[in-house]
């Protein structure tokens, strides 16, 4: 009896430590809302129970990442929209940024959540998502809002069957930021634009000092940069019958280039180097890389010279390009509505405020075709006025948007479309470090990344 | 005198040693330390220089500033503090009943939970995402602390250690009118301090760690612990080091606490005069 | 009188079952709900077709079809036998350096306290910086170990974790540096129930220090041996943190590529859910077959 006694007593009192914490956890509910939500939070407050009667503001939840999550210029956007429409916004986070943060989205969308807004940073996600039903289709929300996509996003708009998925935010390219003050102390004039590969290669070896550590060029280990050459020139990742292009002579050229960038030219520091860490992505700043081949959000970085410090100004131009690859390569972003949504109006109401201003908080060329032309340089001059005078509107302008280069997408988008990039880069990292030859490499990616799109096949069809 | 003094600079000379290979091991930590005071393109720089060039204390200011990160820790606190109250109730009770006490289907139930040691648990993490939504307990704590308050593993390691303990002792009092529960709480337990110690040090360490569940089930900023509150420092395409390793040092300052503070119990001759097989 | 005891002998026994229950019931309860149940059903998932984002629409058994596949996929198997690689390396180099470094850290030393703890350090390190600084040491070109070999004429360094052949290895040893913590506790906490008395004893006859390891310590001690051995098979085999650490996730090439690594992308990279976990229980069952063996083989060594 004694011992019955004692074991229901440490059990009532495990059921009460239960019981405080879960006490706890509802106050934390309530008052640690988000930053957007704090003011409505309070009077919700008061009679949770009646939660159901009281009207409650409107309210819509978002998923974001963690830069998202973290970010001044998010912030600013997120309060913007709250203050100009009244709606609440929630954040529901994913930690990490990029792929991390999609793995969780992948499960929480699956359990059937009902988070209105879900961002897709990148092409292959928003293939994968719009093509997999798990975003709501938006054609019929627009006609009862009269919203004219059509209108305002052109030729950025992407269709499934007819059908609009999500919106673009902008897009992303890509550019080429020198370090001014090396290219003054080697004597060599500033690049200008409208430049080949060639020419980026000569012009990085003037500008080459190995006795001072400087390389001419920095790039880094993504993926991207092992077939940039092809993507440029638009060659598709995928043949007619679905299988993959990478036997082509254009994706082989791009390995080629990218090692003797290193190896050949010895301007750029190796595969190796980079992932070995001993340069990293952001290595430009500290003042020993001439030229640095990267996306044009890089020049947040360069203005953000309180986490970012560096002692030289930097410089900015168009990207190289190949005759006959007269193009500019880059990622556009786009946001999409839950299926499993509750509020769609709410939800509307958000996805069209964070694609239509997204361009003025973050400074990228936007994604539409319906806005004057000077609209674009009030966000530039913002963008110049940070640089410290390293560059101005006509700068920025040139290097971005007024050029001779068209657009393609950087990324290969279509089945099993993560495989291909894995695969691209274990095979290409064996034939960097010199363990495979070239056509082994090409060889490789090719068998495999068909193998992996059978498996595709098979397995959807079971 | 002589022996003495000889035992004296024997111990000197071992202690030296055992500096030695501390000052190895503590080298990450160090450099952890380091890195958050160094600025952000800089971390990556000659990483043997262990006082930066300039230093930076942005990274700490920050932090200090951060409007969340010190309610992750305070959560970490709670979380942990329960998990470890729970775990020990539930663990060293089965402990006991799986080893010192005889029922039908014990060593059965046995085999079962040491086989579930062999399963990886991220693969259970869609089926676990499905339990907790099924249970209206998503986003909530709670998902870490039941995640985590069963581990098996010190099941398997007090079974291992209570077998040890002479039967002798717990029949005597048995056949004297003590209770089960009484032998376990007056006679097992304090016969088993050092790996109980064990028990709850890595407990702490591992619910202070714990990272998976809390990614994955919690979603409100404010709730979060501060394991998954570093993956909140990004960049545009990767981490802010220097950031991340201040809050990294930052955090880990409870594991050093309790692993410094539980050492006194890892002592020959604590105990033992108890125990005569 | 002897009807009484054999009475009091079976009340005993039926307490004892009673208690039994009650002991172990609010740990399998909680362990039932929140451990098996989605094991269980990550287990019924390996056979079903949810190896997509929109399978879920249609979800439907397909018997073998994932465990057929595994054995047809090179990049599977070739994991598998690198995690067998991985944990030969890991559990023997585990058992041999945690059980040294217990015996040496239970020792009476100056400030043993503060020792102690910098040597547990790397257990609960950030792994950027565990990585960073291993990345660092083993640097091919100009890190301390290459240097070192150097000097002493070596021609053809190695890559370390560069090389197609020596990452695994070395991220084998690096992951037995950075949680060899735990395994050392374990066995120092076990080390101080051997009773100082059988120390004494053994002097007195004369027994030298390794005499006095091999006679005295090590059977005191060998059931806990035999847990680190099983529970750093178990951690060997289901560890890929580390991995994603050092090669960048299982680099160069898939020389790295572990078993428990590949699953992880296949679930959350790829999405192919179903096909992961197949690849999860066919690893469970390689577990559990090395672990029943050890269990089978204790007998022979472990002194209950």
């Amino acid at each position: 009896m004694k011992l019955k006694f004692r074991v229901i007593v440490s059990l009532l009192l495990a059921v009460m430590i239960l019981g405080l914490f879960a006490g706890c956890n509802k106050d934390s509910k309530t008052d640690g809302n988000d930053e957007e939500s704090q003011k409505p939070a309070k009077s919700s407050q008061k009679a949770p129970t009646e939660k159901e009667t009281e009207k409650k503001p409107e309210m819509v939840t978002v998923f974001v990442d963690s830069k998202d999550a973290e970010d001044g210029n998010s912030k600013k956007l997120r309060e913007d929209f709250t203050a100009r429409t009244g709606i609440e916004i929630k954040l529901n986070v994913l930690p990490g940024v990029g792929q991390e943060a999609y793995k969780k989205l992948d499960i929480v969308l699956l359990s059937g959540d009902e988070t209105d807004i879900v961002f897709l940073n990148q092409p292959v996600i928003q293939h994968k998502y719009a093509s997999t039903g798990l975003l709501m289709g938006l054609n019929q929300l627009f006609k009862d809002k009269k919203y004219d996509a059509e209108k305002i996003y052109g030729k950025f708009l992407k269709k499934y069957d007819g059908e609009i998925f999500y919106l673009p935010n902008g897009a992303t390219v890509w550019a080429v930021f020198y370090n001014k003050k090396i290219f003054d102390e080697a004597k060599v004039p500033y690049p200008e634009g409208e430049w080949t590969w060639a020419e980026y290669i000569e012009t990085a070896k003037k500008v080459t000092d190995h006795e001072k550590g400087i390389y001419g060029s920095n790039m880094f280990n993504w993926d991207y940069y092992l077939y940039m050459i092809a993507r440029q020139k638009n060659v598709t990742g995928y043949k007619a019958d679905g299988t993959s292009n990478f036997d082509a002579p254009e994706y082989k050229e791009s390995l080629k280039f990218y090692k003797e960038l290193s190896s050949v030219h010895k301007v750029q520091p190796s595969w190796l180097d980079y992932s070995s860490k001993k340069y990293a992505w952001n290595e430009f700043v500290n003042g020993k890389m001439a030229m640095q081949y990267f996306g044009t959000w890089f020049v947040n970085i360069l203005n953000d010279t309180e986490t970012y410090p560096r002692d030289f100004d930097y410089g900015i131009v168009q990207p190289p390009a190949n005759p006959g690859a007269k193009n500019n390569v880059g990622v556009s972003g786009a946001y999409g509505i839950n299926k499993n949504t509750e509020n769609p109006d709410a939800a509307f109401e958000y996805l069209k405020f964070v694609v239509e201003n997204w361009y003025k908080y973050f400074g990228s060329p936007p994604a539409r075709v319906d806005l004057p032309d000077d609209e674009m340089d009030k966000v530039i001059k913002t963008i110049a006025e940070k640089s410290g005078g390293s560059i101005t509107v006509e700068d920025y302008k040139k290097a971005v948007i007024d050029n001779d280069l068209g657009f393609v997408d950087e990324k290969i988008v279509g089945e099993a479309a993560a495989q291909y990039s894995s695969v691209i880069k274990q095979e290409g990292e064996r034939y960097l470090v010199g363990e495979i030859g070239l056509d082994e490499a090409v060889k490789n990616i090719k068998n495999k990344v068909d193998e992996a799109i059978k498996t595709e096949r098979e397995q959807s069809e079971e | 005198m002589g022996p003495l003094l000889k035992n004296k600079l024997k111990k000197i000379i071992y202690s030296v040693l055992m500096a030695l290979i501390g000052a190895i091991t503590v080298m990450p930590f160090v450099f952890m330390v380091s890195a958050a005071f160094k600025h952000e393109a800089a971390v990556f720089v000659n990483p043997l220089r262990i006082i930066p060039e300039k230093i930076n204390y942005n990274s700490f200011s920050h932090l200090f500033s951060h409007d969340m990160y010190f309610k992750w820790y305070l959560n970490t606190i709670i979380m942990v503090s329960i998990t470890l109250a729970l775990r020990f109730f539930l663990v060293t009770t089965a402990a006991y009943a799986f080893s010192r006490l005889n029922f039908k289907g014990r060593d059965l139930i046995f085999i079962v939970l040491i086989s579930t040691m062999m399963v990886t648990p991220d693969t259970t993490v869609v089926a676990r995402y499905l339990v907790f939504d099924y249970l209206n307990l998503i986003d909530s704590q709670w998902t870490v602390i039941l995640t985590s308050i069963v581990d098996v593993f010190f099941i398997f390691l007090l079974r291992q250690f209570f077998i040890t303990i002479p039967h002798s002792l717990s029949e005597a009092a048995i056949i004297d009118g003590c209770s089960h529960f009484k032998v376990y709480y007056s006679i097992i337990l304090p016969l088993s301090k050092p790996v109980l110690i064990t028990m709850i040090l890595f407990t702490f360490i591992w619910a202070w760690n714990e990272f998976v569940s809390a990614y994955v089930f919690i979603s409100s900023r404010e709730k979060q612990m501060v394991s998954v509150g570093l993956q909140y420092f990004q960049g545009e395409v990767g981490p802010k080091y220097s950031l991340q390793m201040a809050a990294a040092s930052l955090a880990v300052i409870p594991c050093i606490l309790i692993f410094a503070f539980t050492q006194k119990y890892f002592v020959q001759g604590m105990i033992g005069s108890g125990i005569k097989g | 009188m002897s009807r009484m005891l054999s009475d009091l002998k079976i009340s005993l026994k039926h307490q004892e079952a009673i208690t039994g229950y009650i002991f172990m019931i609010p740990f399998v309860l909680v362990f039932l709900v929140f451990q098996f149940i989605p094991i269980f059903m990550s287990f019924i998932l390996s056979f079903m077709n949810f190896n997509s984002l929109n399978a879920v629409e249609k979800l439907r058994f397909i018997g073998l079809a994932n465990f057929i596949r595994v054995f047809k996929d090179t990049t599977a198997i070739d994991s598998y036998l690198r995690s067998f690689q991985f944990s030969l390396i890991f559990v023997t180099g585990m058992l041999f350096s945690s059980l040294f470094m217990a015996i040496l850290l239970n020792r009476k030393f100056y400030f043993r306290r503060t020792i102690r703890t910098m040597i547990y350090l790397p257990y609960v390190s950030n792994i950027i910086a565990i990585s960073m600084v291993w990345r660092i040491i083993l640097e091919p070109k100009k890190g301390p170990v290459n240097t070192i070999l150097s000097i002493f004429g070596s021609e053809n360094l190695p890559l370390w974790l560069n090389s197609t052949k020596l990452s695994l290895p070395t991220v084998s040893i690096i992951n037995i540096w950075v949680i060899m913590a735990f395994q050392t506790i374990i066995f120092l906490s076990s080390l101080q129930n051997v009773p100082n008395e059988l120390y004494e004893s053994s002097k007195i006859d004369g027994t030298g220090l390794f005499g006095r390891i091999f006679y005295v310590t090590l059977p005191m001690i060998s059931p806990t041996i035999f847990l680190v051995i099983v529970v750093s098979i178990i951690i060997s085999f289901k560890n890929y943190a580390i991995v994603l650490g050092l090669t960048n996730g299982g680099g160069p090439g898939t020389s790295s590529r572990v078993i428990a690594l590949n699953i992880y992308e296949e679930a959350f990279t790829f999405n192919k859910y179903s096909y992961a976990s197949a690849q999860a229980v066919l690893l469970f069952i390689v577990i559990l077959i090395v672990t029943i063996i050890q269990w089978k083989g204790q007998k022979k060594w472990v002194h209950y």
